[in-house]
């Protein structure tokens, strides 16, 4: 019975049963019930009956244990009340709505000069005999045991499930005798590698920058491997000295989860710009389609406007309309205080931004982030529709019309039109004209409406008009006479996604024409 | 055989918050100025050489600038033989284009072309403005005759830098000078 005379020495030098579990390298969920796994194992608490195992529910009061030396007390009944009653208590915690969390922990450093000294007395103690050797971590690392033990109870304490897209509580736990000991630990420091040329640079670097011991430091340099054992032991207590304190909870912070909120926007105004427009320091107009977008989504997840990542598939110019379906975009909310979005939510978003009459948005919905790549990739094989308002010097005769119906599309190469060259590298792009449908103001011949479907990235007024042949073939050049834009519509964003949802559950929702509507329409 | 009413545009009925969305053909504009207005101011560079020489700057409200001949220029009615670009050859080809950071800067009296007149007369071209060469523009120095067409006839693109734009447009002709000076 090996792994017995282990269990019965850590016992008795005053560790906890979580951690003679985990010097005995017991792993993932077996510390859910340890009771069971001691069976398991055939282990008897031979030591003294007090200790019943933090993880066997409600527990006799018998004689008090010691605080555990290697966990400082963090493994038992006493202080994971404690945590649980913080978190409980926690003034911002309760303000989240989300049913999961993540943990992360940060332990003093004094917990690894514990496992060394532990370390080492195993090592005294069994040697080769239990694989205690100066090369190998000798322990199940406390921050993987720790995951197993605290997860379930703050689990049960918030009622919320543990997952990975929930809210980050970040806990900092700290002990009393942190600084004292990490005092001590310095002045250990410079006897041991003072004399350790190799380790001398290093040491002074970061003694430079750091006023003490850091984690990384002494993880790196303090190995049994590496230190005079003996220099070691006569400064600090091998095995460790049994703690007059428990750990204490220093600090619980925060912070909800990133959540994606998608949607797709039409926009009626033709002097709205996309994002908030700033020229030399002022703003050249109030609103813009992000601004109008984020001010009524925000407050509900109660998120600052500032904080909020609007992007969405292409943009129109500030005096192009985009009707049809509408255009997807999506919202990234960091730091959220809520995960759902109630459909009766999301028709009160919508109708407070019908209000402003500039721009409507539907199908407002949370999406999960890996859909995201629908609008952030694949951006050249996305089509969009568009209708020209153009207009001719000479009313158009059935030739020009002929020769503006392109079912069959072209090609063309674009240079960086003059009107962004102050912003965007001069660069020549192949761009496909999937197709080109013309027809011709009944009132005034001079007026032609052109419905083009473009592969994405292609500049439609660049395309009219030519800008000085800067876009080749352009619609001036294959009817041979000139021809300007006077206003552009974009009828359609090829992208399926988000899926469709109908929010306007109350209200009576006007029906939104699509692409294939339109087309009908205009067959007929 | 097709006829004119074969492409008239009927629109579609649309609405949002109750209202029609009024149709594109509505939004005609009642003053449709052309494109070189819409969005260029006009300035000119006149000077003294052997003969008056008159250049085009068209300044775009992005400050993005075109150079070109005025229509004024003597060479016109010379009649233009050839159009050739010096800078060019001078610099590597990334003096324009992609790399805005290596491109060259221009003086306003740089040479950025040289025009030859079927007389055998030649007209050094100046930059007229002083800033950054964004782009030379081949399809002039394959078809000079583009040159009197406004805007299609720029011979290069020059970015200037923003706060040299007051200065640059206090140092060239405004239309209206131009126009009251030399009665185009």
């Amino acid at each position: 019975m090996l792994s017995q005379e282990v269990f019965d020495y850590l016992k008795e030098v005053g560790c906890c049963t979580i951690c003679c579990l985990r010097f005995l390298k017991v792993r993932g969920d077996e510390y859910m019930n340890v009771a069971k796994t001691l069976q398991r194992l055939g282990l008897k608490d031979t030591c003294s009956d007090a200790e019943n195992g933090e993880e066997s529910g409600p527990t006799s009061k018998k004689t008090k244990p010691n605080v555990c030396v290697a966990c400082l007390g963090f493994f038992s009944d006493e202080f994971l009340a404690k945590l649980t009653e913080a978190l409980t208590t926690h003034p911002h915690l309760i303000q989240y709505e989300c049913d999961e969390f993540v943990l992360a922990i940060s332990f003093p450093i004094l917990l690894n000069v514990r496992q060394l000294s532990l370390w080492l007395a195993l090592i005294d103690k069994f040697g080769q005999m239990h694989g205690f050797v100066s090369n190998k971590q000798p322990d199940v690392p406390l921050k993987e045991v720790s995951k197993m033990v605290i997860s379930p109870k703050v689990s049960q304490a918030l009622g919320k499930k543990y997952g990975q897209n929930g809210m980050m509580i970040s806990i900092s736990i700290n002990h009393a005798d942190e600084t004292a000991e990490l005092q001590k630990l310095t002045e250990v420091d410079q006897i041991l590698f003072k004399t350790n040329c190799t380790n001398n640079k290093s040491k002074k670097d970061k003694k430079g920058t750091v006023n003490g011991m850091t984690r990384g430091y002494f993880e790196k340099n303090f190995l049994p491997s590496n230190i005079d054992v003996d220099i070691y032991k006569q400064n600090i207590p091998v095995p460790p000295a049994i703690p007059d304190s428990s750990m204490i909870v220093e600090n619980i912070a925060v912070s909800g989860p990133t959540i994606f909120v998608a949607g797709r926007y039409q926009k009626f105004c033709r002097v709205l710009p996309h994002t908030p427009w700033i020229l030399n320091g002022k703003r050249v107009m109030a609103d813009s389609v992000q601004e109008l977008i984020v001010q009524s989504v925000a407050p509900y997840f109660e998120v600052p406007e500032s904080k909020v990542i609007f992007s969405s598939s292409g943009r129109e110019d500030v005096d192009v309309r985009c009707l049809g379906k509408g255009r997807p975009f999506v919202l990234e909310i960091p730091d959220s205080k809520r995960i759902i979005l109630p459909q009766s939510v999301a028709e009160n978003m919508e109708i407070e931004i019908d209000q402003t009459e500039k721009i409507r948005v539907i199908n407002l919905q949370i999406v999960p982030r890996e859909e995201l790549v629908h609008i952030k990739f694949g951006e050249e094989k996305k089509t969009k529709t568009y209708r020209a308002l153009c207009i001719l010097n000479e009313p158009a005769t059935v030739e020009v019309l002929q020769k503006l119906n392109i079912p069959e599309g072209f090609e063309i190469k674009q240079w960086t039109p003059i009107r962004v060259l102050h912003r965007r590298p001069l660069l020549q792009r192949p761009r496909r004209v999937h197709s080109v449908k013309a027809r011709v103001d009944p009132n005034d011949h001079k007026i032609l409406i052109l419905d083009i479907v473009t592969q994405a990235g292609t500049y439609i007024k660049e395309l009219v008009h030519g800008d000085f042949n800067r876009t080749d073939p352009c619609f001036a050049k294959l009817i041979g006479q000139d021809i300007d834009i006077a206003a552009l519509d974009v009828l359609a964003v090829d992208l399926d996604w988000p899926k469709d949802v109908n929010n306007r559950i109350s209200g009576q929702c006007e029906t939104v024409r699509d692409k294939n509507e339109i087309d009908d329409l205009n067959k007929s | 055989m097709a006829a004119l009413e074969d492409f008239y545009f009927c629109p579609e009925k649309d609405t949002a918050f109750g209202k029609s969305i009024p149709p594109i053909t509505s939004e005609f504009p009642s003053t449709h100025r052309p494109l070189v207005d819409r969005f260029f101011t006009r300035y000119y560079l006149v000077r003294q050489k052997t003969s008056e020489e008159h250049y085009l700057v068209l300044f775009h409200s992005n400050r993005i600038c075109m150079v070109g001949l005025s229509g004024a220029h003597p060479a016109f009615a010379k009649g233009i033989e050839q159009v050739t670009c010096p800078i060019l050859k001078k610099t590597d080809k990334q003096s324009t284009g992609e790399d805005r950071k290596r491109s060259a800067i221009l003086q306003k009296d740089t040479t950025i072309a040289v025009v030859k007149c079927c007389d055998g007369t030649t007209y050094n071209v100046p930059s007229c403005v002083k800033g950054k060469l964004v782009e030379i523009n081949q399809n002039v120095l394959q078809n000079p005759s583009l040159l009197s067409k406004e805007g299609y006839g720029y011979i290069a693109i020059l970015l200037p830098k923003i706060d040299e734009c007051d200065d640059i447009k206090a140092s060239l002709l405004s239309y209206e000078e131009y126009s009251g000076k030399y009665s185009k």
